[in-house]
């Protein structure tokens, strides 16, 4: 034993710095030093786990792989080097791996405390209860001191209930659990609050909430050092139980040491109506008593409550200052409890009575509207006119005429607040919905110069610290949305970007000035000042998931697509980090004995996981790349056949449906600000239809994806002929969608300021692209599904019904509002009176690159290509050429109509293409700057904001031009990736085209 | 007004309004599930009447190279929503704070903040915090790097107050 602690020291000596310089990212001195020792010590298998890593790290997966693969067969049984192989898998997300590793060791040394251990842990991150239960076992036979093992024990079943039916979970697992830690209680072993917290949450999983009282008050809950903790298990179990008066006698004195506590104030109301429902029932049926144990001569629990709670506002009612919120608000949470269950509730003031007061108290905090929000919400319109009245005469606020000596800051700043939440109030009463259009735009012009007016009493404000008035401009822009909803003109829409941009100058953190800004450019098109916002704001880890929405839609589809590839690669490392940081974070919760996270973290390791915002990311990050890499049939094979497709995806799709439907929205749809009246809300019904539309257009894009995949690869189960049928029947559903329904009939996704922006599958839909692939694919289903030998079908009909949709598609697009060329630039007149609508051309990319390599395999399949007899393909859409034999006539005639129909796809390519021509084409970017002159633009000299003239100017001008360049990057893009389909369809006019037909004089002009 | 209560690792998806905020820094999932598995009870939440976040805090409690006089609790980062401000929330944060770590029979709490984090630095000094040194380039940013002030306050176990004596040594370790 000596001799091996010797050795094991030696040999960490040794590797001492091959683990320094791992640890400082010196990959290739690591890879030189293990060399080096291996020389003289060839079967060090440490030393080659270590080099193993450090090729992993340089990118070299393929041969670390091997190395760490030799090393394992070897079995190795000295923790150094297993946690060296460990480190190696954990990097890669092996974890299957790292089980067999363990398990090895087991085998060998089946009582090592460690190697069990890590077995454990291994299972825990594969999430395989039920071994991991049978490793605790054993760990807790052998080292029966250690408790913390008894506990794996029982959390591991804990983890089979949570993972099994409801009722198995109650019959099985559950009592299980419970009975092992009654056992382990009974042995006295029981002794840490991490123990009698799992002895909890097991009683709690199973309702023993009188079990879980009587705990807390025996020895066992002496052991709880912290009374809130106690308290809370407590009042959970008295609520499950519906002991409503222990409830009472319980919270009553809680809520004279906190009067503040929101959660207890509120408990207490719910339970004293409870009590009082529980009393008109007993009064309705004189022959039962209310509750048992309580005697004549009580108060009634609707006197008792008035008291309590008139006591509590009367302590606050003699302070001076600093006085508390919750008693003035708990009178108006009971008021509205009591109407809910339809009770007397007279013996308090009415609700616009006692808003009223709240308002006139706390209308100086900025959180007052929301406070308020659920009881004002319940006031008729006439009741909140009413209270709008009185409170508009009592605060009499002229903002713009405040005075701004140094004394008077501070209650300026007040009276600056307690504007602002009345005028929040207005907005919610609906109040700005009924003004007229010119009313409207004055107010927002009013918003602007409060807005500047508030500054004055900001100037001490740090540059991190959003100004005092800036919510005045927030809503300024809300109206702004609403006028545009109201005329449509998109030159209101960048007013509204200029107002928020003069006004983001000024107060240069606030949050939501740049989401408004965010969403609005995005909207307009423009992807750079999106994405700066995005930058500003740090939207990054968890966000990228819960708020990244609100860009990522924009992003993809504005025709930036190199752009858009980094941001998903970036985001999509974020959820690959998330799995493994899970997985880590549920062992060391193990570790830890904080077993209430084990669960936890398990079911937030599964909501990333299916994230459907990662499967958006990692879809559109696959799209880039294969749009990117094919321009010809060979790099289509390569892409697709090749593992560029697989490596390209974050995920693997075993079957489409049970994926998508098991997806989940993670989005927050709260994190843009919104006061506009309850029915203009964001609804339920909106969020699912946007999530359900953006899943369908997950699933499009995939099946989609290995449908092409499998037709390249001649895959034949399902059939060629039954996967074309499942694509068009998915098409079909879509259609048929309420979403899209929805969506269809919507102007804008601007109606509401939390609306997240449309999916683009609407404009798939909407605007005939799923009807031109949908046509392919029935070209391409009645092609190949042509016997060999048999002449192919005439595609007249469905070629003529596509090229009368690329009609419409290019009518269309020429319909927008104009060119897009230097011309339109010189003057921000132009440029900002319109929208440019990239959806069109970038969905037209996607599209013509599905159909050109549908079109290319049909063809492969009826005409002997050019070089066919050079150039042989392995497994060529099923076997080329195979409906040729005895028919050159037909398939001559199926090959012109295809290759018409790409002449034709390749054109509307290119025209829609020319509206989205980079202004260097024609003349120079600067060029077109220069010409930029603010003086010649009509608009400056009567902007409607409120804004100085300079200013104005000002902003304007660097508005036009950063929109320019931004735009400019899009068309560069999209330039490029036009040019990549084009190309595409002329390999395949040029193998094709000779032996077939020769093809009219325009095929050749490109 | 406020309802305390344990941070959980759904309130993650729904802080932004909080997050947002240009001084309050969106960590790593590791670093927050690092707190939630190790120190659960130093991890609360601040839920308004709505449902909203109003603010949180996030801590620990730990001693230096094993020296028990050491044993403190510690403020890893504290932030109140833009709407919650001005209603004394931070305040009722720290005292949840404090009162965690006096159960747990720590000496002090300490804590770091940025030297031109003036309004915070006032309202900890107004929660009895005192400056115990000043560390430089503490934090490190993309154009400047900036000190913090790493400021303490005494709990009931140290009856002296000896832990928040201004601390003369500029090489006073930072990590355990």
């Amino acid at each position: 034993m000596a001799s091996s602690t010797q050795e094991a020291e030696a040999i960490e000596r040794k590797l001492r710095p091959v683990y320094d310089a791992l640890d400082n990212a010196q990959h290739k001195k690591v890879m030189q030093m293990v060399d080096k020792i291996l020389k003289k010590s060839p079967n060090l298998h440490c030393a080659k786990a270590l080099k193993a890593i450090a090729l992993l790290r340089l990118g070299r997966g393929d041969e670390g792989t091997k190395l760490i693969n030799s090393v394992i067969e070897c079995r190795p049984g000295d923790n150094a080097t297993l946690q060296a192989v460990f480190m190696y898998c954990r990097e890669l997300g092996d974890y299957k791996k790292i089980v067999e590793l363990y398990e090895s060791a087991v085998k060998s040394y089946p009582t090592n405390e460690e190697f069990l251990t890590q077995l454990f842990m291994a299972y825990v991150r594969v999430g395989d209860c039920a071994k991991q239960q049978q490793i605790a076992v054993q760990l807790s036979k052998h080292y029966p001191q250690n408790g913390p093992y008894y506990c794996w024990r029982i959390m591991s079943i804990m983890m089979q209930a949570h993972e099994a039916d409801d009722s198995i979970a109650k019959q099985m697992f559950l009592p299980l659990a419970e009975r092992l830690m009654e056992k382990y209680i009974e042995e006295k072993r029981i002794e840490s609050e991490a123990e009698i917290r799992l002895y909890i949450s097991v009683l709690q999983s199973l309702d023993k909430n009188e079990k879980i009282l009587r705990i807390l008050k025996n020895e066992l809950g002496e052991k709880l050092r912290h009374p809130e903790e106690v308290l809370r298990y407590e009042l959970q179990c008295l609520e499950s139980l519906g002991q409503w008066s222990q409830l009472v006698s319980r919270l009553v004195p809680a809520i004279k040491e906190q009067p503040d506590n929101w959660g207890h104030l509120k408990l207490y109301i719910t339970s004293q109506v409870h009590r009082l429902k529980t009393e008109n029932e007993a009064l309705n049926d004189t022959e039962v008593e209310s509750e048992k144990g309580e005697g004549q001569g009580v108060e009634s629990p609707l006197d008792e409550m008035v008291s309590v709670l008139n006591e509590l506002v009367s302590a606050e009612d003699e302070k001076k200052s600093k006085r508390l919120r919750g008693p003035y608000l708990s009178v108006l949470e009971a008021v509205r409890q009591l109407k809910e269950a339809a009770m007397p509730f007279d013996k308090f003031p009415d609700l616009a009575t006692l808003l009223e007061q709240y308002f006139k108290l706390f209308s100086s905090k900025s959180c007052c509207f929301d406070d308020t929000s659920t009881y004002t919400s319940l006031l008729s319109s006439e009741e909140l006119r009413e209270l709008l009245l009185k409170l508009e005469a009592w605060c009499n606020a002229d903002l713009t005429n405040f005075t701004c000596e140094d004394e008077d800051i501070s209650a300026n700043v007040s009276k600056l607040y307690r504007d602002i939440s009345l005028f929040k109030l207005q907005r919610f009463s609906g109040h700005h919905s009924s003004l007229s259009l010119s009313e409207k735009r004055s107010l927002v012009k009013k918003c602007y110069q409060l807005f500047e007016a508030g500054l004055r009493f900001g100037l001490s404000l740090s540059a991190t610290v959003s100004q005092h008035s800036d919510s005045y401009v927030i809503i300024g822009a809300h109206l702004m949305l609403q006028i545009f909803n109201e005329t449509g003109d998109y030159a209101d829409l960048w007013e509204c970007v200029l107002m928020l941009k003069a006004a983001n100058q000024q107060s240069s953190s606030n949050p939501q000035i740049l989401l408004l800004l965010m969403k609005l450019y995005g909207w307009l098109g423009a992807i750079d000042q999106c994405t700066q916002s995005y930058n500003r704001l740090s939207i990054k880890y968890i966000q990228v998931d819960s708020i990244g929405y609100t860009a990522h839609r924009f992003i993809s589809s504005l025709g930036a697509f190199g752009f858009a590839g980094q941001m998903y690669r970036t985001a999509i490392r974020f959820y690959v980090n998330c799995s493994k940081e899970t997985s880590d974070y549920i062992t060391n919760s193990y570790k830890n004995g904080v077993f209430h996270r084990v669960i936890e973290i398990t079911k937030l390791k599964d909501r990333f996981s299916r994230s459907h915002e990662f499967y958006i990311l990692g879809v559109e990050s696959m799209l880039y790349e294969y749009l990117k890499s094919v321009s010809s049939m060979e790099s289509a094979r390569g892409f697709l056949l090749g593992e560029k497709y697989t490596e390209s995806l974050p995920f693997t799709v075993e079957n489409l449906d049970v994926l998508c439907d098991g997806l989940r929205d993670n989005r927050d749809m709260t994190v843009y600000d919104d006061w506009s009246p309850l029915q203009d809300h964001l609804t339920k019904r909106e969020i699912e239809l946007s999530f359900q539309v953006e899943v369908f257009w997950i699933k499009i894009r995939l099946a989609m994806m290995t449908l092409l995949k499998d037709m390249l690869g001649g895959v034949t189960t399902p059939s060629l002929p039954d996967q074309l049928k499942g694509v068009l029947s998915l098409l079909e559903q879509v259609e048929a969608h309420e979403g899209v329904e929805f969506f269809r009939q919507r102007k804008t996704s601007l109606v509401n300021i939390r609306s997240p922006p449309t999916s683009q599958l609407i404009p798939f839909i909407t605007t005939g692209h799923s009807l031109i692939l949908l046509n392919f694919i029935k070209i391409g289903m009645s092609v190949l599904a042509t016997p060999t030998g048999s002449p192919p079908p005439s595609l007249s009909e469905e070629c003529s019904s596509i090229q009368a949709i690329l009609k419409d598609l290019r009518d269309m697009i020429q319909g927008l509002p104009s060119d897009t060329d230097a011309t339109t630039f010189s003057s921000p007149e132009v440029l900002l009176t319109w929208k440019l609508d990239f959806d069109q051309i970038v969905l037209l990319i996607l599209t013509a690159s599905w159909v050109t390599l549908i079109t290319g395999m049909c063809l492969e399949y009826i005409t002997p290509k050019k070089s066919a007899k050079k150039k042989k393909k392995k497994g060529g859409g099923g076997g080329g050429g195979g409906a040729t034999a005895g028919s050159n006539g037909e398939s001559n005639k199926a090959t012109i109509s295809l290759l018409e129909l790409l002449e034709d796809l390749k054109s509307s390519l290119l025209s829609i293409a020319k509206r989205f021509t980079p202004i260097t084409e024609s003349e120079t970017l600067a060029g077109a700057l220069a010409k930029l002159n603010v003086k010649d633009d009509p608009k400056v000299g009567e902007n409607d904001l409120g804004i100085d003239q300079e200013t104005y100017a000002r902003v304007r001008t660097s508005m036009t031009h950063e929109v320019i360049e931004s735009y400019n990057y899009s068309f560069g893009d999209i330039q490029e990736m036009v040019g990549l389909r084009v190309s595409f369809i002329k390999t395949l006019i040029s193998s094709y085209s000779v032996n077939s037909h020769p093809l009219p004089q325009s095929a050749s002009s490109d | 007004m406020t309802a305390l209560r344990p941070f959980q690792c759904d309130d993650l998806f729904r802080y932004n309004n909080v997050n947002l905020d240009p001084l309050t820094e969106t960590y790593n999932m590791g670093f927050y599930l690092a707190y939630l598995s190790k120190w659960p009870e130093y991890f609360t939440v601040a839920e308004s009447p709505t449902g909203r976040i109003m603010g949180y805090i996030m801590g620990k409690s730990e001693a230096r190279q094993n020296d028990p006089r050491d044993w403190h609790g510690h403020v890893t980062a504290i932030s109140v929503a833009e709407e919650y401000r001005r209603i004394g929330l931070a305040a009722t944060l720290m005292n949840s704070l404090e009162s965690i770590s006096e159960r747990k029979h720590c000496y002090f709490v300490d804590l770091f903040v940025r030297v031109s984090n003036k309004v915070a630095i006032l309202m900890y000094q107004n929660l009895g915090y005192k400056i115990f040194r000043r560390i430089e380039n503490y934090y490190s940013g993309a154009d400047d790097d900036e000190d913090a002030l790493d400021m303490r306050k005494a709990l009931s176990r140290d009856k002296e107050k000896i832990s928040e004596r201004p601390c003369k040594d500029p090489n006073f370790p930072l990590e355990a």
